[in-house]
């Protein structure tokens, strides 16, 4: 980030560790033991609630998360990532996914018999 | 005749005026930002955004159907975090956790938060939950800009409490657990509204989990659509019908071409909005494909205000308005609010509920007018070819509904803008999404390869809504 509004540059540097993979789990019990993680991955220190239900995330890498699938079946998910709702881009500047048609109204194909809609039964 | 089906009609409303009305209400701000226009060179008002939902200084402003001794509601705002120290940030409209003790290190109200006094930082395991990117301060300021700062901007609800969640990193990522553990948080302690400017393709379960307890919890979520430009299915929990999702509209009530389309609730300015700038923070800088030049978004001598565009900023027009409604009445209900705020909203573009818009554009002064058992809904979600007594007819599936129900008919029209139309039927009534409207004999349509069906609903004060839905025949 660079500010000149106080007159002088202002650097932070960081570093996004979000782009790694991650997966969560719902939990029933107690916290699965950390030498249960699958090879490759490991169990986080923490766990919440959503209501009574239980969750606990888990760092693991893309290639280990077959391996998690299989230990911890459905209760598994990926922990997605997610981004802010960036600024909408100037007027002007669009993406090729703005070029992608768009709807205003919600639209269907259908078949119907040739004789039904003449108003005769179809058989 | 078919009367011309546009936005709602409150004429009765406006004549008699809620119970209350006669009270104090609250008298529009003065605030520098809130009445001048071109502070950037452009040819609107500063808060040209505030003006088209009906937050204006006029003596029909939304703001004067508002009690002066309305209730502080808790926002919560989930994102980047806050920068409070902003000027036009008045600590009073920070939430503050009644139970909790600040640095004391000790998790006063058992929680499991230690030392959440004004909210948490989900990534730093702390409660100090500043903004190192700006998304979030601007949001607040939407929501609950002090009005005390006259030299500032205006935020919609002067009763807000901003409970402040950081659950987004510096870079503008997260993870589903970080949010779902704000969602919940929020639910728990005591949120009202959240404000979600977040989201991603795919919705986790852990996420949906959370908006289901969030809702449960009677919590009105209010989520920004996206500004991809693609449609919405698949798009996390924007679209789902525990949420309001909302589109962006720019100076002509029209879409703004990034806006997400699909299953989207109603609609709300988002383009070149003026609100809050955190301290040392650029939001625009380094996005992918765009010409940006630092600094280019600061307005103000001090350069403490910005200006951006997206769907992020149109959610929190809809969570000031709801929180606002919440502190009105508290005894609003979630649902209630929902469907106030859709019910209300004015219709833009094609006629009727649309994929661009939702229910229209929101108007804070028809919402904050309306009864709270007030609601007008209409939808077609989808077609489908079923066998009727050995014919062939298409069953039509969507919301048809109104507290005070008069009529819901379906109809048809040739082509692709029909101008005329043909009553099929009523329609049945049903508040759920997928409800069977009617069913239409395979007869009706000849003559012509491309129609429109839509449901019309009538309310017994006389206001009117419909939902279109194109369909070609194979």
């Amino acid at each position: 980030v660079i500010d000149t509004a106080v007159g002088r540059p202002n650097y932070r540097v960081e570093f996004n560790a979000l782009k790694s993979s991650g997966g969560v789990a719902e939990i029933t019990g107690r916290k699965p033991p950390a030498e249960k993680a699958p090879a490759g991955g490991n169990i986080a220190s923490d766990v919440f609630n959503i209501g009574n239900r239980i969750f606990t995330p888990y760092a693991s890498r893309e290639d280990v998360e077959a391996s998690y699938r299989s230990t911890f079946g459905d209760k598994y998910q990926v922990d997605t990532c997610e981004t802010k709702k960036l600024p909408g881009l100037s007027l002007g500047i669009e993406p090729s996914s703005f070029n992608e048609p768009s709807h205003e109204l919600s639209q269907a194909t259908i078949k119907l018999g040739r004789t039904a809609r003449s108003g005769r039964a179809s058989r | 005749m078919i009367r011309p089906l546009c936005c709602a009609v409150f004429a009765a409303w406006f004549a008699a005026g809620p119970a209350w009305s006669q009270g104090a209400m609250l008298e529009p701000p003065d605030n520098r930002y809130f009445v001048s226009q071109g502070s950037w060179d452009q040819k609107y008002a500063d808060q040209w955004g505030l003006h088209r939902i009906g937050f204006d200084s006029s003596p029909q402003s939304a703001w004067r159907l508002v009690k002066r001794d309305a209730k502080p509601v808790v926002v919560a705002l989930i994102d980047t975090g806050l920068d409070w120290n902003h000027r036009n940030i008045d600590l009073e409209n920070i939430w503050r956790n009644p139970k909790e003790m600040a640095d004391n290190g000790v998790d006063d109200d058992k929680n499991g938060y230690v030392d959440d006094v004004i909210g948490r930082d989900f990534f730093e395991r702390d409660s100090k939950p500043w903004d190192y990117d700006g998304h979030g301060t601007f949001i607040a300021g939407l929501i609950a800009g002090s009005w005390k700062d006259k030299d500032g901007i205006a935020g919609i609800n002067p009763f807000a409490r901003l409970m402040i969640l950081k659950a987004v990193n510096n870079f503008g990522h997260t993870r589903a657990s970080y949010l779902a553990q704000a969602i919940a948080y929020a639910a728990d302690n005591g949120a009202r509204v959240i404000n979600l400017s977040v989201g991603d393709k795919g919705t986790a379960k852990v996420l949906q989990a959370a908006v289901d307890y969030a809702y449960s919890k009677g919590v009105v979520i209010v989520v920004a659509a996206g500004n991809e430009g693609v449609e919405l299915k698949g798009y996390g929990i924007a679209g789902s019908d525990k949420v309001l999702t909302v589109a962006t509209t720019g100076f002509e009530d029209q879409r703004v071409v990034f806006s997400n389309w699909g299953n989207v609730s109603v609609a709300a300015p988002g383009l070149d909005i003026l609100s809050l700038r955190a301290r040392r923070t650029d939001t625009m800088l380094g996005m992918e494909g765009v010409k940006y030049t630092a600094g280019a978004a600061y307005v103000g001598e001090d350069k403490r205000y910005y200006r951006a565009s997206g769907t992020s900023f149109s959610a929190p027009m809809v969570a000031g308005l709801a929180s606002l409604m919440i502190s009105n009445d508290p005894s609003l209900t979630n649902r209630q609010v929902m469907n106030i705020i859709k019910s209300t909203a004015r219709d833009v573009g094609t006629p009727g509920v649309d994929q661009y818009t939702g229910y229209g554009i929101i108007d804070a002064r028809a919402a904050l007018k309306a009864p709270k058992d007030y609601f007008l809904l209409a939808g077609i979600n989808r077609v489908e070819v079923v066998q009727k007594g050995g014919n062939q007819t298409v069953r039509v599936r969507g919301t048809a509904d109104a507290n005070a129900l008069k009529s819901a008919r379906l109809e048809i029209g040739q082509g692709d803008a029909p101008t005329s139309w043909t009553p099929v039927g009523a329609a049945q009534k049903g508040a759920g999404p997928d409800t069977v409207l009617g069913d239409i004999p395979a007869a009706a349509f000849k003559g012509a390869t491309k129609w429109e069906i839509r449901v019309v609903v009538t309310h017994n004060n006389g206001s009117v809504r419909e939902a279109r839905y194109k369909l070609s025949l194979g």
